[in-house]
C-alpha cells in the first residue's frame, strides 16, 4: 500500500478517534447528571406494568447442575406469572464478560437482574452504581446496594440428613466428600455432613472419620472422578457427597458397581441424579430456586421492592421454606424422591436407640424425624428475607405473658449445629473471619459450648472444620 | 487424468484487502442465511442483532484488549518468530498491576497510580516474554513451544497467588484479592465497560507500530529478518538483538493489556484463567487477519471484538449460546477460507 493511502488512513482514525470520544463523553454526561432525580422518584413510585427480567449463568444450562437449576427456576416463575413477566437469559457468562452482558440487557429495556454466580458479584454491584433504576440481585455473594438485593438458598441441612444416612450405611466408617473449593459454604455443607454420619455412627458403635480432598473447580468432571477413586481405593471411603455439577461421581460410583458390584453409597448433588446411578444414589440434595424468585418477582410487581429500598434485602432459605430439599429424583408429576427405594429396606432393617424418647425406631424413620424438625418452623421464613433479622434466626423460642401459649418457636426444634462440638481453625490470624478462628493460630481448637447453637454470621463465617474431617488436600 | 495443483499467488495488497473485507461481510451474510434455513430462525432478527452489535460501542471493551495485543503479535510475527504467549503475558502484566496498586503506596495516588501499574505490567509482560527469546536468540530453542508452554506457567504462578499469599480478607476464601484502591481504578464509559482513557491509549499504538515497523531501520530489518536473517545480518544489525527486541514489544503490549485488565475491569487479581480468558489466543487471529498490518489492525480488532461480544449478547429465543458459537465458527472458517482464495489458486491442468 502506498504512502499517502498510510497517511490518509492514520489521519482518519485518528480524527475518527477523537470524534467518538467527545461524542461519547456528549452523549453520557446529561445521564450522569440526572441520577439525582430518582430521589424525586423514589416517593411517587409507581411499580412497572411490565416484569421484564433477565438471568445471568455462568455456565451452560445443560442437564444437570447449579446453572440448569436456576433455568428451573426461570422457567417456573415465567408459566406463572406470564400476564405481567417477561424473562430472558445469558448462559456462559464469564467474569469478564459479565459488565458488558448487564449493559446490554440494561438497554434491551430489563429492569430486574439476576446475575447467579460469585464470579459476577463485582461486575453487578459497580452497574448497579450505574444504572440506578435497574433493580439487581446477586445470588451466593454479600455486596448490597440501594438497587442490589442478594439471595441464597443452602444445604447444610440436607447434607446433615445424608450424613446421618451415610452413617447407617457405612461398612468401613470411612466416608468421603469431594469439595469444589473450601470456602465456608462448602466446609459449612462438609461439617453437616459430618455431623449427620457421626451422630448415627455414634448410636450404631462405629467409629466415623470423614475424608475431604478439594479439587479447586466448580465443574470438572474428571477431576471429580479421580478425586472419588483416591477415596474409595487410597482410604477405604465406601460413602460419598460431593459439590461438583456434574454427574462424574455418580457414574463412577454405578460403573465400579456393575463392573466389581463394590458398593458405594452415593449422595446426588444439586440436581436429580438418581438415573445416573439407580444402584448406587442413596438420597442427595435438590434445590428449587423458583420459590425465591416467585417471591422477588411478586415484590417488585407489587412496589415492594423498588431501586431504592433493597440495601437490606437477603434471602437466606433453609429447608423449612422448601426451596432446598432432600431427594435424588423428581418424578414425572413432580414429587420427589426422598430416599431411593433400593436403599428404603435396608435403612429400615436397621435399628437405632433414639436418645430423646429411648424408644427403638429404625434409622430411615430417625432420618424423617430429624427432617420434620427442621421442616418445621413457621416463624422462620420471615426472618429470612432481610440481613436485619437474621440474627434471631437461631433463638429456639420467644416467649409472651399468657398462660395457654407462654413460648412461642422461632427456629427449627434441631439443628445440626448446636454444640458440644469440638474442631479445628482451617485459617488463622488475620485470613479467619469467625469468632472462633480470627486472631488465633491455624489449628487452633474450636469448642461450640453444650445447647450453644450457631447463629447465622457463624454459619456464614465458617472456617473451621469438626475434629473428624480430615483434609487430604487440593488437586 | 487432470492434475490438481494449488499455486501460491500474489494480489496487490489492496485488492487483497478487498477480497478480504468482501469476504468478512459475505461471510456474517452467509452465516445468517445458514441458521436460518437450517435453524429456521427469522433471518431479520438474526441480522437486527449483529447490526446491532457491530453499530453499538460496547464491544470497544474487547477492541482495548484484542487491538494493542494483536499489534504487537505483528511485530514478532514479521520477523517470522512466533510468539504464542500472549495469553500469559496478559496474565503477568495483571499480575505486577495488582501488585503495584494493591501493596506498593503509588496505589492510592490518582493518575500517579494506573501509569505507574500499566507500566509495570508493561514490563511483567515484556519479561515474561524475553524468557523464551533469549532462549531462541542464543540456543535457537524453537519459541512456539517455549511461549505456549510459558502460557500456564503464568496462569499456575498467578493462580498461586491468588490462591495463597495474596488472597484477599473480604472475598469469603475465593481466590482472589480484594479490590484495588480507588484511585487505581480507571471509570467506566457511563453505559459502557470500558475507559476512554484505555481507548486512547490503545488507538495510540496504531501509528506508534506502524511508524516502528515501516519508517526506522530497525523496523525494517526486522521485517526483512523473517524472510531473509542472513542478509540483515550483513547489513550490520545483529539478528539476536532483532530476536530479543520483538519479544520485548510483543510481550510489553500484551502485559500492557493484562493491567488494563485489572484497572478497567476486575479491579482484583483473579485466577489466571479469567484474566486471560482465551482473549491472548484470539489475537492471534486478529493479527492475522490483518495481514499483519498494523494500519489494518484496527479493523480487525474491531470484527473481531465484535464478534466476541456477539457470541455473549446474541442469546435470545432460539438463538440460543450454542448457536451463537456455530455462527462466529462459521464466519471464521468463511475467514479462513478467502485468506486462502487471496493467497493461493487452484490450478487444473488436463
Amino acid at each position: 500500500m502506498n504512502k499517502t493511502l498510510m497517511t490518509g488512513l492514520l489521519i482518519g482514525l485518528i480524527i475518527g478517534v477523537v470524534i467518538g470520544i467527545v461524542a461519547l463523553y456528549a452523549t453520557t454526561k446529561p445521564s450522569t447528571t440526572a441520577t439525582p432525580t430518582t430521589q424525586a422518584t423514589a416517593t411517587t413510585y409507581k411499580p412497572p406494568e411490565k416484569v421484564k427480567a433477565a438471568f445471568i449463568y455462568v455456565g451452560p444450562i445443560g442437564d444437570l447442575g447449579w446453572s440448569h437449576a436456576h433455568e428451573v427456576g426461570r422457567q417456573a416463575v415465567q408459566a406463572l406469572y406470564s400476564d405481567w413477566l417477561e424473562t430472558t437469559y445469558k448462559e456462559q457468562v464469564s467474569k469478564e464478560g459479565a459488565a458488558s452482558v448487564i449493559d446490554d440487557l440494561v438497554k434491551a429495556g430489563y429492569n430486574v437482574i439476576f446475575s447467579t454466580s460469585f464470579d459476577h458479584m463485582d461486575p453487578t454491584f459497580e452497574k448497579a452504581q450505574q444504572y440506578p433504576n435497574v433493580m439487581f440481585f446477586h445470588c451466593s455473594g454479600y455486596k448490597r446496594a440501594p438497587n442490589m438485593g442478594t439471595y441464597f438458598a443452602d444445604l447444610y441441612q440436607v447434607y446433615y440428613l445424608n450424613g446421618l444416612m451415610a452413617g447407617a450405611l457405612t461398612k468401613t466408617g470411612k466416608i468421603g466428600y469431594v469439595a469444589a473449593f473450601t470456602i465456608p459454604e462448602v466446609v459449612r455443607h462438609i461439617n453437616a455432613y459430618a455431623i449427620g454420619a457421626q451422630e448415627m455412627g455414634r448410636l450404631l458403635g462405629k467409629n466415623i472419620t470423614v475424608y475431604v480432598i478439594e479439587i479447586g473447580a466448580w465443574f470438572d468432571p474428571d477431576k471429580a472422578k479421580e478425586a472419588a477413586r483416591t477415596l474409595v481405593e487410597k482410604y477405604d471411603v465406601d460413602a460419598i457427597a460431593f459439590t461438583e455439577d456434574s454427574s462424574s461421581i455418580v457414574e463412577f460410583a454405578q460403573s465400579l458397581y456393575t463392573q466389581t458390584g463394590k458398593q458405594v453409597y452415593v449422595f446426588s448433588h444439586y440436581s436429580p441424579m438418581y438415573s445416573y446411578g439407580p444402584d448406587v444414589v442413596v438420597s442427595g440434595q435438590l434445590v428449587r430456586w423458583e420459590v425465591i424468585y416467585a417471591d422477588i418477582l411478586a415484590k417488585v410487581k407489587s412496589g415492594v421492592y423498588r431501586p431504592d429500598n433493597l440495601q437490606n434485602v437477603d434471602y437466606w432459605y433453609l429447608l423449612n421454606t422448601g426451596a432446598v430439599e432432600l431427594g435424588c429424583h423428581i418424578y414425572d408429576n413432580g414429587t420427589v424422591m426422598m430416599v431411593n427405594p433400593k436403599f428404603q429396606p435396608v435403612l429400615k432393617s436397621i435399628k437405632v436407640k433414639d436418645p430423646q424418647t429411648g424408644a427403638e425406631v429404625s434409622a430411615y424413620d430417625y432420618v424423617m424425624n430429624r427432617y420434620q424438625q427442621m421442616k418445621e418452623a413457621p416463624l422462620l421464613q420471615s426472618l429470612q428475607g432481610t440481613s436485619l433479622t437474621h440474627q434471631y434466626e437461631s433463638l429456639k423460642s420467644v416467649s409472651t405473658n399468657l398462660k395457654a401459649i407462654p413460648k412461642v418457636p422461632v427456629a427449627p426444634s434441631f439443628d445440626p449445629f448446636e454444640g458440644p462440638l469440638k474442631g479445628y481453625c482451617l485459617l488463622g490470624g488475620k485470613d479467619a473471619y469467625s469468632r472462633f478462628c480470627s486472631g488465633k493460630p491455624v489449628n487452633s481448637e474450636v469448642v461450640v459450648k453444650d445447647g450453644e447453637r450457631l447463629t447465622h454470621d457463624d454459619l456464614w463465617n465458617m472456617d473451621w472444620f469438626v475434629e473428624w474431617v480430615k483434609y487430604m488436600g487440593r488437586t | 487424468m487432470p492434475k490438481i495443483a494449488v499455486v501460491r499467488r500474489d494480489l496487490p495488497p489492496t485488492l487483497s484487502a478487498v477480497v478480504r473485507l468482501g469476504a468478512a461481510l459475505a461471510g456474517i451474510g452467509i452465516a445468517i442465511l445458514s441458521i436460518s434455513v437450517i435453524l429456521g430462525v427469522d433471518a431479520w432478527t438474526v441480522t437486527e442483532r449483529v447490526v446491532g452489535t457491530f453499530l453499538r460501542p460496547d464491544m470497544i471493551r474487547y477492541l482495548i484488549v484484542f487491538l494493542p495485543v494483536g499489534l504487537g503479535l505483528a511485530v514478532a510475527y514479521h520477523a517470522r518468530l512466533w510468539n504464542l504467549g500472549a495469553e500469559g503475558q496478559i496474565v503477568m502484566g495483571a499480575v505486577a498491576a495488582a501488585y503495584v496498586a494493591l501493596f506498593t503506596p503509588l496505589g492510592e495516588i490518582r493518575v500517579v497510580g494506573p501509569l505507574a501499574a500499566l507500566l509495570a505490567a508493561s514490563l511483567a509482560g515484556a519479561l515474561w516474554a524475553l524468557l523464551p527469546g533469549i532462549l531462541r536468540a542464543y540456543l535457537n530453542v524453537n519459541e512456539a513451544i517455549t511461549t505456549l508452554m510459558m502460557n500456564y506457567v503464568a496462569y499456575s504462578l498467578c493462580n498461586y497467588l491468588v490462591y495463597g499469599p495474596w488472597r484477599g480478607r473480604r472475598v469469603y476464601g475465593y481466590p482472589e484479592t480484594d479490590l484495588i484502591p480507588d484511585a487505581s481504578k480507571l471509570q467506566w464509559v457511563h453505559g459502557y465497560s470500558f475507559s476512554p482513557w484505555s481507548l486512547v491509549i490503545a488507538i495510540a499504538f496504531v501509528p506508534v507500530i506502524y511508524l516502528f515497523l515501516y519508517k526506522t531501520r530497525i523496523g525494517t530489518a526486522l521485517r526483512g529478518y523473517g524472510s531473509s536473517p542472513a542478509a540483515v545480518e550483513l547489513s550490520g544489525i545483529s539478528g539476536t538483538r532483532l530476536i530479543i527486541l520483538a519479544f520485548f514489544v510483543s510481550g510489553a503490549l500484551a502485559g500492557l493489556v493484562g493491567g488494563n485488565e485489572i484497572l478497567m475491569y476486575h479491579r482484583k487479581l483473579v485466577p489466571g484463567e479469567k484474566i486471560g480468558a482465551g482473549m491472548g489466543f484470539v489475537s492471534i487471529m486478529v493479527a492475522w487477519l490483518a495481514d499483519l498490518n498494523p494500519a489494518l489492525m484496527p479493523l480487525s480488532a474491531y470484527y473481531v471484538s465484535a464478534l466476541h461480544y456477539l457470541r455473549m449478547v446474541m442469546q435470545v429465543g432460539e438463538l440460543t449460546e450454542p448457536v451463537a458459537r456455530f455462527f462466529i465458527g462459521l464466519v471464521f472458517m468463511l475467514l479462513l477460507v478467502s485468506i486462502f482464495v487471496s493467497k493461493y489458486k487452484v490450478v487444473i491442468r488436463k
